[in-house]
């Protein structure tokens, strides 16, 4: 994977989310996937938006990572965030159990609640794997969970690096791999505005044309 | 003879032709002429001269007859004078004369040498016959005179100012003196230490008046004391007087668990001085006045018994007790009562009143100066410990400011932020909740931070104890209130200052205390002024204060403002300016643009309208959409050629913004408002871009003689576009036609 020198081209833009508990490490698992060798070629808007060019399966791609740092507290995210993205990663933390137990009794129903996308590809992150003294939650329990849920699964450290690429590989794989995630991704938003205004007939259209 | 007073010019002499030149020089034949002519010359002179002479022979005969004469006389008077002086030093008398005079003068010298020794030795005898009348008064008990002997000796003798020259003798005198003077000292100090003493068994102090030591007889206390006096060493004898008294009587009196008194008797021969328990234990030190009242008991005994009412002597006791005895009052009694409170300082007040009656009292009895203020110890220290109670309590409080601010971690509990509108209108809410307060100059509630909650609730505290204490008490604490709240705003804007240049609750939070706290200070005055002390009641200012608050509040909200502000446009400028969104990259960028304001916008939302008051809420958002609707229509407005995808394309993403922010647009309908009355219309009066942007999205897909027609009509310029934009926007999207140039004359040209 090699991130391109060419920030404006791109074939797709992938839009992907980072949800969970607050302390499990999404910001510190974002940082460590998006800050390598190459500067950075688009401008951070605070912690909320990463945006990281990369080349996978002969595609250039640009990925949009959304970061919900700061509100975990509010459980009632808005439908702009969910809106429209591919793919969702949900990140526990494998040395606290409550956050692992909010996956399913939290974030899961808010996914479900709030994406327009019912085809997008989620992914379960178990982090911290670096404290494997502290941890409370076993790697059997996160593949249950994710093969339940329909998700992808992995364990990473975001200290230590360990599994952070291919976290975010695997995700965006399975997201090339899902034709209806493509076409959106190329085409954009699917509401046709002719349907709710039909345009007027009138002979200066017309002449414009 | 004339010739003879003439000069000879020597030019006469020679020839005619050379007297033109001066300088020529003379030949030969001139200078032989020359001499011959003046030897000539001389020959007459010579004959003129004998010629007078002769003529005046007779004269010349009696004038030097004349002269002949006078010698004569001359000769004859020097011999006359020379016979006087031989007559004179001839006669032996005068010698004689002067040898008796010399020696009258050497017999006086002696005898007046031979005079003073006398005298010396008169005095020294004079001297020792005194010395030896003091030893024998001395040894028959007539103290009052040995003293007043030694007295008058020292001053004879000159102690202390000995003199080199002077004779051996006065050495032996002045040792003399002194083996006297050290055995009266000796004499009198064993009777002062008989005259007063300790009784421990009794615990009780015995004064003797009548004395008898050795084989001395009859010799009385108030001799003894006067003849201390006489001799210098009064204070030498009272020192360990004074030195029993505060060892046995002062000490154990203050310091002893139970209250202690005194019972005096007096007798004809003695006094005594008990020390008992007190009758009055419930009484205990709590004003003073029992211990004052004891110790002047005590002081008033010393002024009978041993001063004998004598100012000097009092004073010489006081000098050698006071300093201990009210060192001794302060460590056991003041320091112990001073108040740790400022509504117990009234009560201090009557320590103070009893403290400075005390010293009055000793005053009067000599024991202390009247005049020197620095005798005033106890008062002094009264007084100074209003202003040391005053200043431990301002550091107490500044500390306790201190720790609040640096402390608190300005969170908000969840249940805060999730929704605001529930501890808001939610009046029982206020009584349990430490981050509600309610403003006072607005009808409204506010979440502040704890640690200005509590720091107001200590500055309260610290003006309620200003109106309860003395002036000088009050003053300090009324800086100490000032000082506090300033402490709030050096320390917390740095303490913040990550946070501040970030979009988070902190910044919002620390917003809401700078308003809290300058409307709190604003209404110091109404709350508390009236209570004040009367000095300080014009004096007390507050209102330099607010305003610092207010501005800083605004500060930090425009603070944020901008930086939301920043955010958006560097989103917006991702889309790079709207250009040729009908290629499919194109649009996705600007797309992405769009839900990155969006997703900003929504933060925004999330964070501010729990947190800020509803008014202030309104008009910050209402900033900031502005800002983002008029730059979006700006960068449309600008595009100088739009193909007809690209109409469709810019519409749709201007829909998709503004569907996306529909309940962001509801939580700014008014509160007293129905939400079903509110309309759009409302809200773009405070948004005028918002009417702008709408528009533009109907223009996009409008007809050229409905844009026209909306143009004359005023539709367009009452939604802020202006002429330009419209001619601009014209010439962007429809080919150039007869008909568009008839438009662009119309608008052009207007009817109206």
């Amino acid at each position: 994977m090699d991130s391109s020198s060419e920030h404006q081209e791109f074939d797709y833009l992938f839009k992907l989310l980072m949800i969970g508990d607050s302390g499990v490490g999404k910001s510190s698992l974002l940082l460590s996937f998006t800050s390598d060798a190459f500067e950075d070629l688009s401008p951070t808007i605070g912690v909320d938006f990463k945006v990281k060019y990369v080349t996978m399966g002969g595609k250039k791609l640009k990925l949009a990572i959304w970061d919900t740092a700061g509100q975990e507290r509010f459980r009632t995210l808005t439908n702009s965030y969910y809106r429209g993205a591919q793919g969702i990663i949900m990140v526990y933390d494998v040395t606290r159990r409550d956050t692992f137990t909010n996956l399913s009794e939290i974030w899961a129903k808010e996914i479900d609640l709030y994406s327009t996308n019912q085809d997008c590809i989620k992914m379960l992150v178990g982090n911290k794997v670096d404290k494997e003294g502290d941890r409370v939650v076993t790697k059997k329990e996160g593949i249950d969970f994710a093969r339940e849920y329909g998700c992808l699964f992995i364990e990473c450290s975001a200290k230590t690096r360990v599994n952070v690429q291919q976290c975010f590989e695997e995700l965006v794989l399975k997201i090339l791999d899902t034709p209806s995630l493509i076409a959106e991704g190329s085409k954009g938003v699917k509401k046709n505005i002719f349907k709710e205004r039909p345009p007027q007939s009138d002979a200066s259209t017309s002449s414009c044309c | 003879m004339e010739s003879l007073f003439d000069s000879i010019n020597v030019r006469d002499l020679l020839s005619a032709q050379d007297l033109s030149d001066p300088n020529s020089p003379l030949s030969a034949p001139d200078l032989r002429l020359l001499i011959q002519r003046l030897e000539s010359h001389s020959l007459q002179i010579r004959s003129q001269v004998q010629s007078y002479l002769v003529s005046h022979r007779e004269d010349f005969a009696r004038l030097f007859s004349l002269c002949n004469d006078a010698v004569s006389q001359t000769r004859e008077v020097s011999d006359d004078v020379t016979a006087i002086l031989r007559l004179l030093s001839d006669r032996p008398i005068d010698a004689e004369v002067r040898d008796i005079v010399s020696e009258m003068k050497a017999k006086k010298e002696e005898l007046k040498v031979k005079k003073e020794l006398l005298g010396l030795v008169g005095t020294v005898v004079a001297l020792n016959q005194r010395l030896e009348s003091v030893r024998e008064a001395l040894k028959s008990g007539r103290f009052e005179f040995a003293a007043q002997g030694l007295k008058e000796l020292k001053v004879a003798l000159r102690i202390g100012e000995e003199n080199d020259r002077e004779p051996l003798v006065y050495g032996l005198l002045r040792k003399e003196w002194s083996q006297c003077f050290e055995e009266i000292q000796e004499v009198l100090m064993k009777f002062m230490e008989k005259a007063v003493r300790f009784d421990g068994d009794l615990n009780q102090v015995e004064v003797k008046y009548h004395l008898e030591v050795e084989n001395v007889n009859g010799i009385q206390l108030h001799t003894v004391v006067e003849a201390m006096d006489v001799v210098g060493i009064l204070e030498y004898g009272l020192a360990k007087v004074a030195d029993l008294m505060i060892k046995y009587v002062i000490t154990p009196f203050v310091n002893h668990g139970q209250p202690l008194s005194f019972l005096e008797e007096l007798h004809q021969e003695s006094a005594l001085l008990k020390i008992v328990p007190s009758l009055d234990s419930k009484f205990e030190y709590l004003d003073g006045e029992f211990l004052y009242s004891r110790i002047l008991l005590f002081i008033k005994f010393i002024y009978r018994s041993i001063c004998f009412q004598k100012s000097s002597w009092m004073q010489c006791f006081g000098r050698l007790t006071w300093p201990r005895i009210s060192e001794l009052i302060i460590s056991t009694f003041l320091s112990k009562v001073v108040p740790t409170d400022a509504s117990k300082l009234p009560d201090f007040q009557k320590i103070i009143v009893c403290s400075s009656e005390f010293e009055t009292a000793l005053k009067e009895l000599m024991y202390i100066s009247a005049s020197d203020d620095k005798d005033n110890r106890l008062s002094n220290f009264a007084e100074n410990v209003e202003v040391h109670f005053a200043f431990k309590k301002k550091t107490e409080i500044l500390a306790k400011a201190r720790n609040l601010l640096l402390e608190c971690d300005f969170s908000i509990p969840q249940e805060y932020t999730r929704d605001g509108s529930v501890w808001k209108s939610d009046e029982t809410s206020v009584q349990s909740s430490s981050h509600v307060v309610d403003l006072l100059f607005l009808s409204e509630r506010c979440l502040v931070s704890k640690a200005a909650k509590q720091l107001m609730e200590l500055v309260h505290q610290t003006l309620q104890d200003v109106c309860l204490s003395s002036t000088r008490v009050a003053l300090e604490f009324y800086h100490t209130a000032r000082d506090a709240i300033l402490l709030y705003e050096v320390v917390v804007p740095v303490k913040l200052e990550r946070q501040l240049n970030g979009i988070n609750h902190v910044a919002v939070l620390l917003h809401n205390d700078c308003l809290y706290l300058s409307q709190e200070i604003f209404g110091f005055a109404f709350e508390y002024r009236t209570d004040f002390p009367s000095s300080m009641k014009e004096h007390a200012v507050f209102v330099d204060l607010a305003p610092r608050f207010q501005l800083l509040a605004e500060e930090i909200l425009q603070r944020q403002v901008h930086l939301v502000i920043y955010n958006l446009k560097e989103a917006i400028d991702g889309a790079d300016g709207f250009q040729n969104t009908h290629q499919m990259k194109q649009f996705e960028s600007a797309k992405f643009s769009i839900d990155q304001v969006v997703f900003i916008l929504e933060k925004v939302h999330i964070i501010w309208e729990p947190l800020l008051l509803p008014s202030t809420y309104r008009r910050s958002m209402c900033t900031v959409l502005e800002s983002v609707f008029s730059r979006i229509a700006r960068d449309i407005l600008l595009l100088d050629d739009i193909a007809a995808e690209e109409t469709l394309q810019l519409q749709r993403l201007i829909y998709l913004m503004l569907e996306n922010l529909l309940s962001l647009f509801e939580s700014l309908a008014p509160g007293e408002q129905n939400l079903h009355e509110f309309s759009a219309e409302s809200l773009e009066d405070f948004i005028p871009s918002l009417r702008k942007i709408r528009k533009l999205s109907e223009l996009l897909d409008m007809p050229l003689k409905s844009i026209t027609a909306s143009w004359e009509n005023k539709e367009l310029l009452s939604c802020g576009f202006t002429i330009t934009e419209v001619e601009d926007f014209i010439k962007a999207i429809f080919t150039d036609s007869p008909l568009r140039k008839d438009c662009l004359w119309r608008i052009q040209n207007p009817s109206f």
